[in-house]
């Protein structure tokens, strides 16, 4: 993937950004609201046309390839998906079978277990009869990532998978997905909301600011007092995680020392 | 965590995927189970409620005799039904087929087209409650209608008169304005398509209601058409809108899994590797033929579109594989029984079949409105 530039009308969005995600590896992508996440998200979707640049996908350029032969190779988990219709669990899953159907073909043997392998995957199995209408906001996450998941993708893009989730259900998508890049050699590109789980999982970190990038690079060269200040506006300590030696980032208040005591 | 998916590489450049062969001879289990089933009980329905039909009206004709006169016109099994032939009288087997039968032919026609392409536009624009008419195109057919009432236009193709001719060619080139006036740089934002119909929808209401004014003596007829009326119609309307539905119609059943990608959105559905936008020209085409074929020869019938898709999706799920398919059938069935109800009710006279099916239909939508308020489950 390289060098992109992304407007919305007159407003650039994205200028000069450029990156590349390979097998096996889990990107994150960090800055604050505004800073482009979403947008580079679609633009590496081919959702999105850039104005100048290119996304490249297996060597071709994405807004070359039909929406179907993206569907084969990338999957994308978007932020809180919806749908005003009861499908069941099983059904969603399905769908993500849709570019590898024919016109005038039905599911094969194939596609099911190829769906339920992702539902295994994603611990969502036991939901497959319930309605999607009915799933808590964890739950139905889960389902997107199955969904993603019965694409059978090389890439994998994830917009921000761990918003709106409960501690438990943030540790256990980053679980999944870590374990996808690094077992089953999926790339990963998540945009991600919390810098803390970023630090922990990602093998390498892209900080946007204003559309640009303020930083890259391995958690340990991202995550630094210096580069928060100048890409969030706030002060922190960043100090090595407990148990895996990951930097994390603690907030420090605007406000001084003895207000906050 | 143990993962078990087979991620990565295992996509064929070709795009079928490497089981498609072996696996396409093997049974079909796929998620369409839970309804396909009802499919042939609802057909079974069909036959009956248009058994029933036919065999009701001044004339009382008794079902066996219905399916007798009917299945000694079926070629090859003539000979069979020459042998029930000193059944019944001759009057009887032409008030059934020259009368009756293109009616609920007819009936049965418009009932299905209103109902797939409601479906269709319900799933298309993500809203439960759009109707095949959301587009604009009863106001079109229906200023089509009056022109040629109140201008008397003097066209006839295929033995049909004006008025349908019109109603059909104005619900098209709305359909058209609509379309061009909701595409913003090659794109069609579904919430930007629905205002442009209901704008334009209410522009054409305000030119029929112009001309029905000025025009003083066709305004009982005009009004009849607008309110949905199968009456004096024969085998000529029945000939003339059957090509455009059963096209119109087969496309959406083709259509049907694209249809499920559509309903989550149009970003998910690229993601998931449909076109939205390549998607919704031929939908909104397919939809749009379908429906301005039902109004030009049965003027505008409200609430088959909304009720039948609403309902079945209610019984038999949201999967449009089954939804599409299964509100053709019902839609038809609910049509036929409304009209024989609409030549029943006051005869000899008549009421618009649009007055039963609305009459039928609003409290029943009422019900499943505070259903959906109790359950919140659509």
């Amino acid at each position: 993937m390289f060098s992109i530039r992304c407007m919305y009308g007159i407003i650039t969005a994205l200028d000069g950004v450029s990156l590349s995600v390979s097998g096996g590896e889990l990107v994150g992508v960090l800055g604050p609201n505004g800073s482009g996440k979403t947008t580079l998200l679609r633009a590496m979707a081919g959702a999105l046309r850039p104005v100048s640049g290119k996304v490249t996908l297996d060597g071709l350029d994405i807004q070359k390839m039909s929406a179907k032969a993206v569907a084969r190779r990338l999957a994308v988990v978007p932020q809180n998906g919806h749908t005003p219709f009861s499908f069941s669990v099983r059904d969603i899953v399905l769908m993500g079978r849709w570019a590898h159907l024919g016109r005038f073909t039905g599911e094969t043997q194939r596609d099911i277990e190829a769906a339920e392998r992702a539902m295994e995957a994603t611990q969502v199995a036991h939901l497959a009869k319930r309605p999607v209408t009915e799933l808590s906001y964890g739950e139905r996450q889960r389902v997107m990532v199955a969904r993603a998941l019965a694409q059978e993708p090389r890439i994998l893009l994830l917009d921000e998978p761990t918003s709106h989730l409960d501690p438990r259900h943030q540790v256990e998508i980053m679980d999944l997905v870590w374990s996808l890049s690094r077992h089953d050699g999926l790339g990963v590109l998540a945009v991600l909301h919390d810098v803390n789980l970023a630090a922990q999982y990602c093998d390498r970190i892209v900080m946007l600011k204003g559309g640009r990038v303020a930083a890259s690079g391995s958690p340990g060269e991202v995550i630094t007092a210096q580069v928060i200040e100048e890409v969030y506006g706030v002060r922190s300590c960043v100090g090595p995680h407990p148990v895996n030696g990951r930097p994390q980032a603690v907030l420090v208040s605007g406000l001084a020392r003895t207000e906050v005591r | 965590m143990t993962v078990t998916t087979q991620g990565g590489g295992r996509v064929c450049p070709d795009g079928s995927g490497p089981g498609d062969a072996a696996g396409a001879g093997a049974a079909r289990p796929a998620g369409r189970g839970r309804g396909m089933a009802h499919l042939p009980v609802l057909v079974l329905g069909l036959a009956l409620v248009m058994l029933i039909a036919a065999g009701t009206g001044s004339v009382r004709i008794p079902p066996t005799e219905v399916a007798g006169i009917l299945i000694q016109r079926v070629p090859f099994v003539r000979g069979g039904g020459a042998a029930l032939r000193e059944g019944w009288p001759a009057s009887h087997e032409v008030i059934l087929l020259q009368v009756r039968l293109p009616r609920i032919l007819l009936a049965a026609m418009v009932g299905a087209s209103l109902a797939t392409a409601g479906a269709a536009l319900q799933g298309l624009l993500r809203n439960p409650l759009a109707d095949p008419y959301v587009v604009g195109v009863s106001a079109g057919a229906g200023l089509g209608a009056t022109i040629a009432m109140v201008a008397g236009v003097p066209v006839s193709i295929l033995g049909v008169g004006s008025v349908p001719i019109l109603a059909f060619l104005g619900a098209v080139a709305t359909m058209v304005v609509v379309y061009s006036l909701a595409r913003v740089s090659g794109r069609l934002p579904t919430d930007t398509f629905l205002l442009a119909g209901v704008v334009v929808g209410s522009f054409l209401w305000a030119a029929i209601s112009f001309l029905l004014v000025v025009s003083g003596d066709t305004i009982r007829e005009a009004m009849m058409w607008l309110m949905g009326s199968l009456s004096n119609k024969g085998y000529a309307h029945v000939k003339l809108a059957f090509p455009y539905m059963a096209a119109g119609i087969a496309a959406l059943v083709v259509l049907a899994r694209d249809f499920n990608l559509i309903s989550l959105g149009d970003e998910e559905a690229r993601y998931l590797g449909l076109d939205p936008e390549e998607f919704k020209r031929v939908a909104i085409l397919a939809a749009s033929l379908v429906t301005a074929a039902a109004v030009s020869v049965g003027g505008i019938i409200g609430f088959v579109g909304l009720v039948v898709p609403h309902t079945v999706r209610l019984v038999l799920g949201p999967d449009h594989r089954v939804l599409i398919p299964a509100c053709a059938v019902v839609g038809a069935g609910f049509l036929v029984a409304a009209d024989t109800l609409a030549r029943m009710v006051i005869a000899p006279g008549e009421i618009p079949v649009g007055v039963i099916t609305a009459l039928a239909g609003g409290p029943f939508f009422l019900y499943l409105l505070r259903r959906r308020k109790t359950t919140g489950v659509l």
